[in-house]
């Protein structure tokens, strides 16, 4: 059964279709609300309430627009929201947290890879190019998807993805270089 | 470097050019190294982020959502049936609620109950209390002092006919009772006719002395009994002792109506005389149960002496209104009957002997009333 009967089912009424509709999706929203929040543990919390969020406003969904581009908005606003709330607390938490977040076995083999580095650029990067980044490479949206799920000009779009690159760019540079973080 | 150069490199990375701009891109990297340096971290960052690795959530997201799902979400068909059993528990306190207003209603009822027998018990009690002392009887004697004066009144000139009262009043006093006539009619019966013939000169002056005031009183009465006198005084002289009697008998109801109606007039009028005589009435019916309250034996005694009165005053007015009615079947009644004659002297004389009694035991208390009889007279015949 495709996404679209899924969707369809679950709007009128069907427990079973919405709960496999959620199933198919949960995986892409973990992932994105990982990258965007930096932890698994606020990640699975935002995710999790993006989800209850997708199953209680199925109804307002409407087919013009491509579902997972609704429900990485849904997923892209609570991160954000969540960021704020963080970001607006003391920074030496969020240090703990990041100290924390090494004792993580996924956090390990990250920070084994290379990619650890990209991970760590990633943070270190604007909210709005942070999720557009995410949405960009993780989830292969295209310029015109970004600028549906985040409601943004497409221009907009491209200028914080173009900019988040460069910036990722600056900053593996200065790791290659000498190791800053 | 030129930002049109920048978007080439980034549309490039996103693989967003055209093939003329990829040529473009392409002569423009060939021409500046440092453009090439560029462009090869930013394409190897753009590897890098399409490397990272495609995270998964450690357990299902969905199942542990679910529970809390169906816990809130009242629209989903299998979280409808755990949500009734809170309502089945708001439901128990309305219930508790109406049981408790039932109750309300019971206990009102049950105290609406005990309050009605409280207040029966009361008035019970209250009763007993109230006939034990007698104020029973008195309340009656004050009903019966409203209602019928007339025949109080009428005893009380009775017990006035004593050996003390004046001439005026044993002219009046002797028409309802006719306690002196019987008194001659014992000596007719002992001693024969001639002394029944000497009392008929004592009831002539009486009745002469009583006829100046019944003009007073009224005319149809003060004809009437004229009438009478003259007709009594013809009946001696054909040698007829009896008659004698039952023509006082006639006067003395004559004059017992005109008086009972002269007394109504009075209480109509409101006479202050007549209160008097009310209080004077009362004084004699409480007297004997104000001196004895709890005596109900006295009291019982007091109605059956009233009741007594009153059939003895009914009979009297009977036997008056037929003679009355048949005037000229009184000669032959004392031509036929003398035995139903001296029955009914008999009656009288157990009647008057009782009076006697009761004379006796309220002398005193007449006086007042005599003079009070004085007063409502002269008023009467003041307006009349």
């Amino acid at each position: 059964m495709g996404e679209a009967e899924l969707v369809r089912r679950a709007q009128a009424g069907d427990h079973d279709a919405l709960v496999e509709l959620l199933r198919s999706i949960e995986t892409s929203v973990y992932r994105s609300a990982f990258y965007i929040l930096g932890n698994e543990q606020d990640a699975l919390d935002a995710s999790q309430e993006a989800l209850i969020r997708i199953y209680q406003k199925i109804h307002l969904f409407q087919e013009k627009a491509k579902f997972s581009t609704w429900v990485q908005r849904i997923v892209s606003n609570i991160c954000m929201d969540r960021f704020r709330s963080r970001k607006d607390a003391v920074s030496l938490e969020e240090h703990q947290l990041v100290l924390a977040d090494k004792n993580n076995v996924e956090d390990e083999i990250l920070l084994t890879s290379l990619s650890n580095d990209v991970h760590s650029a990633i943070q270190k990067l604007p909210e709005q190019y942070r999720t557009v980044i995410v949405l960009r490479y993780l989830q292969d949206f295209s310029y015109q998807e970004i600028a549906e799920a985040l409601e943004l000009p497409l221009n907009t779009v491209k200028s914080y993805l173009f900019r988040a690159r460069q910036q990722l760019q600056e900053l593996l540079h200065d790791y290659e270089k000498g190791g800053v973080g | 470097m030129n930002d049109e150069v920048m978007e080439l490199i980034q549309r490039d990375l996103d693989g967003d050019l055209s093939a003329r701009e990829k040529q473009q891109l392409h002569l423009l990297l060939r021409q500046d190294p440092d453009l090439q340096l560029v462009y090869s971290r930013l394409k190897r960052v753009s590897a890098q982020l399409a490397e990272l690795p495609r995270i998964s959530p450690p357990f299902s997201l969905v199942d542990a959502i679910l529970p809390q799902i169906t816990a809130d979400d009242p629209s989903s068909p299998g979280t409808v049936q755990p949500e009734r059993k809170p309502e089945d528990v708001h439901l128990q306190p309305k219930q508790i609620e109406a049981v408790a207003s039932v109750h309300h209603r019971r206990s009102y009822g049950v105290w609406l109950a005990k309050a009605g027998t409280g207040v029966m018990a009361a008035s019970l009690l209250f009763g007993l209390f109230w006939l034990s002392n007698g104020w029973g009887q008195w309340d009656r004697n004050q009903e019966s002092g409203a209602g019928p004066q007339p025949r109080i009144v009428s005893q009380g000139q009775v017990n006035a006919a004593g050996p003390e009262s004046g001439e005026s009043e044993n002219t009046e006093t002797a028409a309802p009772k006719m306690p002196e006539p019987t008194v001659a009619e014992d000596n007719t019966d002992a001693s024969g006719q001639k002394q029944q013939m000497e009392t008929s000169p004592e009831s002539k002056p009486e009745q002469s002395q009583s006829t100046p005031a019944q003009p007073a009183h009224g005319e149809p009465t003060g004809k009437g009994t004229p009438d009478r006198h003259q007709s009594a005084s013809q009946r001696p002289e054909d040698g007829k002792s009896q008659a004698s009697a039952s023509k006082t008998g006639k006067a003395s109801a004559a004059a017992s109506d005109e008086y009972r109606q002269n007394n109504r007039g009075a209480v109509r009028q409101g006479a202050f005389g007549v209160l008097k005589e009310r209080e004077t009435d009362e004084e004699k019916h409480e007297s004997p149960l104000r001196r004895n309250p709890a005596a109900g034996n006295q009291d019982k005694q007091a109605q059956k002496r009233a009741e007594k009165d009153k059939k003895e005053e009914e009979k009297q007015t009977k036997k008056q209104e037929k003679d009355d009615q048949k005037p000229g079947t009184w000669q032959k009644q004392t031509g036929k009957g003398g035995e139903s004659d001296s029955r009914k002297q008999d009656d009288e004389r157990d009647e008057d002997r009782d009076d006697d009694d009761e004379d006796e035991k309220r002398p005193k208390v007449n006086l007042h009333i005599e003079i009070d009889v004085e007063k409502l007279f002269r008023t009467v015949g003041g307006k009349d």
